[in-house]
């Protein structure tokens, strides 16, 4: 299983790096290889290649704002969430991605 | 002086306070005299807007109050313990009672500090470092473990 992830957060101070650090924790865990790129103040940051975002089998947005180059996505599957969310469960996150490919 | 992130000046841990506006009031007023911001009604209304959009509660009783502000004249952190906890929207419903104020600059030209404050907020995550911050009584020590945390 393949995930880009792209995180940002209102201010781009705190919650765009926790729901970073939250996202990689838990695919580590469900043996997912992941990749994230923060949308914060400082800029995009790890930013994902076009043949990541190609290559992945789901998108996962923790995003409370929009995200920056939306049409790198366009045609790909998306679950999209709010940083909190990911901060607080992002191991459930991680599996509505599975179950939204068909792998759950 | 040199502007540091954070040393024991910013720490504050002999207060008590009703609700979270309190907090963000006192957060404002001690920026403002230290020189962080340079209007303590200004970064009030900031803060308080960021509290609007989502709250800022993580978990175990902290949360992370911020503001990206153009009263902000320098990057900050302010530690702030009430001895009564607090109500605050956080993840696993328990009241507030350490708080660490994050304050940027509007304008960013220093990514150093900004840098040190998301790893500070990834440290937020770690149930050792909260139980560091929680169980000491000592504001050069806690100072010192949230810079060290920010490095």
């Amino acid at each position: 299983m393949k995930i880009a992830a792209v995180t940002a957060c209102i201010a781009g101070i705190a919650h765009t790096y926790m729901a970073k650090s939250a996202l990689e924790r838990a695919a580590k865990k469900r043996g997912a290889q992941i990749h994230v790129e923060t949308q914060g103040a400082m800029g995009m940051e790890d930013k994902l290649s076009q043949d990541e975002i190609d290559k992945a089998d789901v998108v996962i947005f923790a995003v409370d704002t929009n995200v920056t180059e939306r049409d790198r996505f366009d045609n790909k599957k998306i679950l999209e969430v709010g940083t909190n969310e990911v901060v607080k469960s992002a191991d459930d996150v991680v599996d509505h991605a599975y179950q939204l490919v068909g792998q759950a | 002086m040199e502007n540091t992130l954070i040393d024991s000046s910013k720490v504050f841990i002999e207060n008590d306070f009703p609700t979270k506006d309190d907090v963000l009031k006192f957060i404002a007023d001690k920026a403002s005299k230290l020189g962080v911001a340079d209007s303590s009604d200004g970064l009030l209304a900031d803060l308080r807007q960021r509290e609007v959009e989502i709250s800022t509660g993580l978990e175990d009783g902290f949360a992370i109050p911020h503001a990206k502000s153009s009263h902000v004249i320098y990057p900050s952190v302010l530690f702030i313990r009430s001895k009564t906890p607090i109500f605050w929207e956080s993840f696993d419903g328990k009241d507030v009672t350490n708080i660490l104020a994050l304050l940027v600059p509007a304008e960013n030209k220093d990514n150093l500090h900004l840098k040190m404050l998301s790893k500070l907020a990834v440290s937020l995550m770690d149930a050792d470092f909260k139980s560091r911050l929680c169980n000491s009584d000592s504001k050069e020590y806690i100072a010192e473990r949230i810079l060290s945390a920010s490095k």
